[in-house]
């Protein structure tokens, strides 16, 4: 039986040198849920585990004056699910959480963790693409802030370097006319977190013209990493979401993404569900960036 | 060295200690009483039990976590068993090195087939064909190859790895198709064909000249789990007097308990098997899976040797239900009476034989059930593959035949142009027709079961005619029947039972068959109460211990309820008659005017407490034993197919409401209702939960299960790849309506349900489908993908539709 050694950091500063002194031979863990499953099965045996569940500092949801979100990595799933703040600043972040999995995931499970963990399957990180958030990375040398865009670098593999730790993310406030939304598929209603496909929409209607100015699109389970789907964007950006427009959309976003086939269905099967997501949960977005420009006025 | 194991009191093992039961057994007491009263019974009153609502008594042992399951159980030094595990579908072991693992930490005891002396080695249901642990071959991927003891878990974990098996692969025969074909690889010493059946019953050809219409499908079916929670279990020890001890999750201790004395060389009687209580079964835990090992292992090292399989475990290391694939040709008259139906099954049979024949004779003597079908010809063939064995699951393969015929049925209807409901009563079985083995039926509740549903389908028919798409969603109704048959195939299948009472007024009600989570311990107590005359709540229930009972038969093939409850029903008639003819001789009074009824005793004109009649005749009680044995003669003969396979038949039909969202393919079960002709319901509550375990169990078949098999090995051997409906899948209404109906051979009238909840559930999900969307499903599982390739079929367009071409839009 190996040895594991064990700390529990109590300030980000205590986590950050643990993981120097660890050299890239600790994991870090958070809710641990993902990590729990990875060292049953043999896939993971950790020498070093550092704790981070006990750091105050990861935790808490604040929104600042200028309207930015701040989301700390410990903060649950449920807690997102939940918070005023977050539904008032977010909407699309409550309607995400509330597609994870079930009570004792979302009880369990971190923001940070399930960012960090970068499953394709996640389903928070196509919301913090699809809202364009920051994420705020502690380490030696300090802070450093990465685009959610740029976070996900390949199959289980964030942006985040050896010895850093993923302190935060930040969302910008949604401009005027915006919707949001967020849909996904699964095979059943009961929980799944295999063979889905999810669609995070931002969508900035102009009131006048009724053109998307600006776009958000993130996609989950379409190929080994969360999805970034700028092209769709493209095509969507500056245009009426009119049919035609939409048909020329989904053809895009068929050949950007690469979904891989599973034992329960092929790559062409997924890309025609992320099409009908992608229909359903856009046309939910401008309607309500629709009824948002109604309500301000 | 024997386990330092000190019986507790309880008869009942399952249970625990007297001592412990007592508290327990008071709350439920009062619980019972008040559910009684509820059901419109009266205070005190105690006969009438049968067809009462009556909670469970092993309910609060469950609900508040005291039930001992196998891993629960205490056991001081207990070791920990783990199998090395064969990584190849086929391959000869050319050696096994086990010498760096006999000296790994912890390790006590290795175990390899080589030890077990040949004629030892093999078990089986029907053959015994299957190796304890492999010695010359590997005949699927996670067959056992060696066992170790070791002082925990983890270290026999991890000694497994230290062995060394060399191997040499053999060409992998994956598919029935396959096994058949010239010079394919042989798996089986005898070839690779399990079964060949053959049954024909009047002039197929004849029935086909007289048909107006023929249809021809051919459907298939995957490979299921029976996803019990609780993986298979045993804890095997030498018990103080020297008896080998094995308390494993079963549904069949008698089984285990022969097997064992065979392998070990023990004599019968120094031999014992302990049910404890069953996390679920389903017909895979029939077969031997940890039950020899543990206990060569405890011979071996004189310690109690205890193993639980992982989950994984589970998907690769037991029975499966068989994949199948089904071709039906059906004739019909214009007027929709069926004339012919010539079926073909091809099965997987997995690694060894296992239940295949047992399912494949099933087969044949329900094809064209519940219809009555001059013409038919039946051939069966089930074959070895590389997968793990198929076994015994609920309904033994006939869930598969009602998608088939169910299916046909709809097809028949729809080219007819007749109502689906009323083609099946043009060709319904009803009492007095002869079946394909010549059986003569009574009691034939089927047309009942059609005739309950039929005003419900009607109204919902409107409902669904005025709004046919329902947020997107299209709406579809769907039937399904069935008429299945009690009971073994074709051999008898006694049950016995005991009553018998204590000075005390206590009184316990021995059974052969085990209580695997169905409630049967409480039904069975019900039946001897009603026929004894003592009251329900004095009567303890003690089966599943291979010494403490006769073998009954295994808790299968729904037999239960109608077996054993027969057996009871003597048994307590017995123990009456004798118990009323002790007590007038100790009261000095002729036999006639002694009647124990409703709990109590009226000797000429005076009244006495059951306890009080149990203490006046003290020295006697314990000599008393109330005995049943009910044993119909039922037989086939194997080659013809003709004769009395089963005592009686069950019958039902199921209607689902389903919506249909045709651009994901996805499925929602919204309601089903549930028509049975159980004959009387001993138990309505057991029975209710028995169909909606089975609504719930054919949806998962019906929609997602599915053990998916690549290139010898299973890809997906866990939960969050095998996908079982979860609480917010299983439809809020699930109606059980019991059709008026005794079956004048059962207990009080009653037939049996359990395993035919399930069996047209498939079949009406994919009846309901055609209804929403006008395709045709031939296959199960019926997956997202899978319906929306119907639907994109129907429509002739191509799965991944360029989305410009067609000019959607946003919707
Ligand atoms: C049955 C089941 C269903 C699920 N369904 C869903 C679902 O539908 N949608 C979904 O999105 N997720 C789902 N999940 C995943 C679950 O939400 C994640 O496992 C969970 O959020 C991970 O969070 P955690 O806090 O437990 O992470 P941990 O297990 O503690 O950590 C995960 C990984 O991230 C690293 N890590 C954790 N925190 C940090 C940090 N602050 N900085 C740097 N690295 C860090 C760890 O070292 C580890 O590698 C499911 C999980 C299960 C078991």
């Amino acid at each position: 039986m190996s040895e594991c050694r064990y700390t529990r950091a109590r300030r980000v500063d205590e986590a950050v040198a643990a993981l120097a002194e660890a050299k890239g031979d600790a994991h870090v863990i958070a809710g641990g849920i993902a990590l729990g499953i990875l060292m049953n099965e043999k896939l993971v045996s950790p020498t070093w585990l550092v704790d981070i569940s006990r750091i105050e500092a990861l935790k808490g949801i604040v929104r600042g004056p200028d309207g930015t979100l701040r989301i700390g990595a410990l903060t649950t799933h449920r807690e997102v699910e939940e918070s005023p703040a977050v539904a008032a600043a977010q909407p699309m972040l409550p309607e995400m959480a509330a597609e994870i999995a079930c009570g004792r995931i979302k009880n369990r499970g971190t923001f940070g963790g399930n960012l960090s963990l970068a499953d394709p399957q996640g389903d928070p990180p196509v919301a913090v693409i699809a809202l364009r958030a920051t994420m705020r990375a502690a380490g030696p040398l300090g802070v450093r802030d990465i685009p959610a865009t740029e976070f996900f670098r390949d199959l289980y593999t964030t942006a985040l370097r050896e010895g850093e730790l993923l302190q935060e993310v930040l969302f910008p406030p949604l401009a005027p006319g915006a919707g949001t939304a967020y849909g996904k598929f699964a095979a059943r209603r009961a929980m799944d977190y295999t063979s889905t496909v999810a669609v995070g929409v931002r969508a900035v209607v102009e009131p006048a013209t009724g053109c998307i100015k600006d776009i958000g699109l993130g996609l989950g389970g379409v190929g080994p990493i969360p999805v970034w789907a700028r092209a769709t964007e493209a095509a969507l950006r500056g245009m009426r979401p009119e049919p035609a427009v939409i048909d020329r959309a989904c053809d895009v976003l068929v050949d950007e993404i690469e979904p891989l086939a599973d034992h329960l269905y092929s790559a062409d099967f997924k890309r025609h569900v992320a099409t009908v997501i992608l229909r359903r949960t856009l046309a939910r977005a401008c309607a309500r960036a629709a009824r948002g420009v109604e309500a301000r006025r | 060295m024997t386990a330092s194991w000190k019986e507790p009191d309880g008869e009942k093992f399952a249970l625990g200690s007297l001592a412990e039961q007592a508290h327990w057994q008071g709350e439920y007491r009062r619980i019972l009483e008040a559910a009684r009263i509820a059901d419109g019974g009266h205070p005190g009153e105690a006969a009438a039990t049968v067809g009462r609502r009556l909670p469970r008594a092993d309910v609060l042992y469950k609900v508040r976590g005291r039930a001992r399951y196998v891993a629960n159980v205490p056991m001081e030094g207990a070791l920990h068993c783990r199998f090395v595990r064969s990584p190849h579908a086929h391959a000869r072991i050319m050696a096994i090195d086990t010498a760096a693992a006999a000296k790994a930490s912890g390790v006590v005891a290795v175990l390899t087939g080589a030890e077990i002396a040949p004629e030892r080695l093999l078990v089986g249901t029907l053959t015994d064909d299957t190796p304890v642990l492999a010695t010359d071959k590997v005949r699927y991927a996670g067959e056992p190859v060696v066992a170790i003891a070791a002082l925990t878990e983890a270290e026999a974990e991890a000694a497994c790895h230290l062995v060394a098996v060399s191997y040499q692969e053999l060409p992998m025969v994956l598919t029935p198709e396959a096994a058949l074909a010239p010079g394919a690889a042989e798996i089986d010493p005898k070839g690779n064909v399990i079964g060949d059946l053959r049954h024909e019953k009047g002039d197929l050809e004849a029935g086909f000249g007289a048909a107006d219409v023929v249809i021809e499908n051919t459907y298939r079916t995957e490979p299921i789990e029976h996803a019990f929670l609780e993986p298979p279990a045993g804890l095997a020890f030498v018990d103080p007097d020297g008896v080998l001890t094995v308390m494993v999750c079963t549904q069949y201790p008698h089984y285990h308990h022969r097997q064992l004395a065979r392998v070990t060389g023990l004599p019968i009687e120094r031999v014992r098997v302990v049910q404890t209580v069953v996390g679920g079964a389903f017909g895979g835990k029939m077969d031997n899976t940890v039950e020899c090992a543990i206990a060569l292992l405890a011979l071996k090292t004189g310690r109690p040797v205890r193993m639980i399989y992982t989950r994984e475990e589970v998907f690769v290391g037991t029975t499966k239900r068989h994949a199948m694939t089904i071709r039906y040709r059906l004739g019909a008259r214009r007027d929709g009476r069926i004339t012919a139906l010539d079926a073909e099954y091809l099965a997987d049979g997995g690694a060894y034989r296992s239940y295949s024949l047992i399912v494949g004779g099933r087969a044949v003597i329900h094809t064209g059930m519940p219809y009555n079908i001059p013409n038919m010809r039946t051939h069966y063939v089930v074959t070895f593959t590389n997968y793990p064995p198929s076994g015994a699951m609920r309904s033994f393969g006939v869930v598969k035949l009602a998608f088939a015929i169910e299916c046909m049925m709809n097809e028949l209807a729809d080219r007819l142009g007749l109502n689906p409901i009323a083609l099946r009563r043009i060709n319904a079985y009803a009492d007095g027709d002869r079946t394909g083995t010549g059986q003569t039926l009574l009691d034939v509740g089927y047309l009942k079961t059609l005739d309950a549903i039929e005003p419900i389908y009607a109204e919902r028919r409107r409902v669904l005619e005025a709004e046919p798409v329902r947020e997107g969603r299209k709406r579809g109704l769907g039937i399904a029947c069935l008429g299945y048959g009690i009971g073994y195939s074709g051999t008898r299948n006694p049950s016995t039972a005991r009553v018998r009472a204590a000075a005390d007024g206590s009184v316990t009600a021995y059974c052969g068959t085990p209580d695997i989570g169905t409630g049967s311990d409480m039904s069975l107590a019900q039946i001897a109460a009603q026929s004894s005359g003592i009251g329900l709540h004095r009567i303890r229930v003690v089966s599943g211990d291979s010494t403490k009972t006769d073998d009954s038969g295994p808790t299968s093939a729904s037999r239960t309820t109608y077996f054993s409850g027969n057996a009871a029903l003597i048994a307590g008639q017995d123990f009456k008659r004798q118990f009323e003819a002790a007590l007038a001789r100790a009261l000095a009074l002729p036999e006639d005017q002694v009647r124990l009824e409703n709990d109590t005793i009226t000797a000429r004109n005076q009244c006495l407490s059951f306890e009080d009649a149990c203490r006046r005749i003290a020295g006697e009680i314990e000599g008393i034993c109330g005995y049943g044995k009910f044993d119909p003669d039922i037989a086939v003969n194997i080659l013809t197919f003709k004769g009395n396979p089963y005592p009686t038949y069950t019958y039902a039909t199921h209607l689902v409401e389903i919506e249909v969202d045709e651009e994901l393919g996805q499925i929602d079960v919204v309601r089903c209702w549930c028509a049975h002709d159980a004959g009387t319901v001993v138990n309505p509550i057991g029975a209710e939960g028995q169909i909606e375990g089975g609504v719930a169990m054919g949806m998962g078949q019906a929609l997602w299960e599915n053990v998916v098999r690549k290139d010898g090995v299973i890809v997906n051997p866990h939960y969050r790849d095998y996908l079982l409906p979860g609480a917010k899948d299983v439809p809020l209404e699930i109606e059980c309506l019991w059709v008026a109906s005794k079956d004048r051979t059962g207990p009080y009238g009653a037939k049996g349900v359990a395993e035919v909840s399930l069996i047209p559930v498939p079949a009406a999900i994919a009846g309901a489908l055609t209804d929403a969307c006008g395709v045709w499903p031939r296959r199960l599982p019926m997956a997202a993908e899978y319906v929306l390739r119907l639907v994109r079929g129907r429509d002739g367009r191509p799965l991944l539709a360029r989305a410009g071409a067609e000019g959607r839009g946003l919707r």
